[in-house]
């Protein structure tokens, strides 16, 4: 069976570098979408995991996840996604697909590589690009075209953890968003802040 | 691996006598999982990003050097294992060198020298390792600086050693598209500098196997002696501007994408290897595969490439 475009799996690409937060948000939000949206959902989460994930307790949730194994960052995980994307859509149908991104990768380098997809067509990709404001400084200090042009490439931005930066933290990070990033939507979250998830939530389940 | 690569086609020369994923712990300091043994039979092998290397260690390199340190970092790590089986892989080289000679393929680059950079990211864990050049840049060279002398006369040794007319020298986590310019200058090209120097002195070749995207930074590399080195690239760096910036100074080798070879067609690879021979080429170039030759590559893929150049 071909589902029509309205029903077509929809691929949320969540970027960021290491510890800014990817994994706990991919989480939440798929928990959300399954359990309170009824959504079909999966999980594909790279091999630098920031947070372990129990396949178990996700499988338990009706979450199915798939980890990238790719043995070299540099060569062979773009690969690796296409092939992992195209099972997970052709196998399970899926509503949503969410793809934590390497924390050292661009996220145009990933997009470029889903020229070779060739399985159930996207309704929507989209890139939401999370950034740490207490560590801002320090990344753009040394990580800089890293940093930059992950947030340029952003379709949505999320600065995280809004509990705990301070008022200058979170000024430098709005700040560095706006300067690099002038169209992407910015939201600012908190660790465990189901409320604040909200915005995004009706931007990825709707 | 020679029945496989020499039935694909007529190859001009391998990159590697043969490899052991073991290798990989020695550069990067890291356990690296390893298929049939930590992972699925069919999956490929994973490095492990974890912190094993603490900042305090910056400190026992610069008091005792890098040989002292390192034996007692394998022993409180668990790396032993890891460098016991690249000992005895290294041991098999002299033996893959003769095989691939009988068969008259040269190995291009069949030993792997990195710097300091490469060593410290994977050790400490590139998470860490960033914070630690933003908080304590003096301490992390310094230790680099303590790292050198040896890096350096382990190389002179391996090179003397097995007789190899070229060398793997590079690395990915120290490439231009993840640096900022002044911490890149400062941190990275030194080292590769004295590492080339080095290799340059022993009459070998430095094949820079940079994989990632170093084309902010191609200009650097005139200052490597001229008609000297091979520039290796994935893919990921623009071949293009690095035959504008480069060309006639330093061979350029690659760069057809790993993936490309995993997902594209025969006809796709076959166009584009025949398009890098025509712009790149075809004096001064090496076609052959960005990186490496994924293991899951369609043989089919590695045919047309190497069926291009004809």
């Amino acid at each position: 069976l071909t589902r029509d475009s309205a029903e077509r799996v929809k691929l949320f690409l969540i970027a960021g570098f290491l510890g800014s937060g990817k994994t706990t948000l991919l989480l939440a939000l798929a928990r959300f979408l399954a359990d309170a949206r009824g959504k079909r959902v999966c999980i594909i989460v790279n091999e630098i995991g920031e947070v372990g994930i129990d396949q178990q307790v996700m499988a338990d949730a009706g979450l199915e996840v798939w980890e990238l194994t790719a043995g070299c960052i540099c060569c062979q995980l773009t690969a690796d996604l296409v092939t992992t994307l195209t099972e997970v859509t052709g196998r399970y149908h899926p509503d949503v697909v969410l793809v934590e991104a390497s924390g050292v990768a661009t996220p145009r380098g990933i997009l470029d590589a889903l020229r070779y997809y060739k399985g159930e067509p996207f309704a929507v990709v989209e890139t939401l690009v999370l950034v740490d404001p207490t560590r801002i400084e320090a990344l753009l200090d040394v990580m800089t075209p890293l940093i930059t042009g992950q947030i340029a490439a952003a379709d949505r931005l999320v600065i995280t953890k809004g509990d705990v930066a301070t008022p200058a933290e979170l000024a430098a990070a709005q700040s560095a968003v706006g300067e690099f990033n002038h169209s992407a939507p910015v939201l600012l979250i908190s660790a465990g802040d189901g409320a604040a998830l909200a915005p995004l939530l009706d931007v990825v389940g709707a | 691996m020679i029945k496989a690569f020499t039935s694909l086609g007529e190859i001009d020369g391998i990159q590697h006598a043969s490899y052991n994923v073991s290798a990989l712990s020695t550069i990067w300091l890291s356990k690296v999982k390893w298929p049939g043994r930590d992972l699925p039979v069919d999956e490929l092998w994973q490095v492990e990003e974890r912190e094993l290397m603490t900042p305090a260690d910056y400190d026992a390199i610069i008091a005792d050097g890098w040989g002292s340190w390192l034996g007692g970092f394998i022993e409180r790590t668990g790396l032993g294992p890891e460098f016991e089986l690249f000992g005895k892989w290294a041991g098999t080289l002299p033996e893959a060198f003769k095989a691939w000679d009988a068969v008259g393929i040269p190995v291009l680059s069949p030993v792997i020298f990195t710097i300091p950079y490469e060593y410290f990211c994977g050790g400490r864990s590139l998470r860490a390792f960033i914070l630690d050049l933003h908080r304590h840049p003096d301490k992390v060279q310094a230790a680099m600086d303590a790292t050198m002398p040896a890096l350096i006369e382990q190389a002179r040794g391996v090179m003397g050693a097995l007789g190899v007319t070229g060398v793997w020298l590079g690395g990915w986590r120290s490439a231009s598209e993840f640096l900022s310019p002044k911490l890149w200058e400062r941190f990275v090209l030194p080292y590769y500098k004295q590492m080339v120097d080095v290799v340059i002195e022993a009459g070998v070749t430095p094949i820079l196997h940079f994989d990632s995207n170093w084309t902010r930074d191609l200009s650097y590399f005139k200052d490597f002696p001229k008609g000297t080195c091979v520039l290796s690239l994935d893919g990921m760096t623009d071949i293009y501007k690095a035959k504008e910036v480069l060309g006639g100074h330093m061979c350029l080798m690659g760069d057809v994408p790993p993936s490309m070879l995993t997902l594209g067609t025969p006809d796709q690879v076959h166009e584009y290897s025949g398009r890098l021979v025509r712009d790149i080429g075809p004096s001064g170039f090496i076609l052959a595969q960005g990186c490496c030759i994924p293991p899951d590559a369609k043989p089919e893929n590695v045919a047309a490439m190497i069926a291009a150049v004809h």
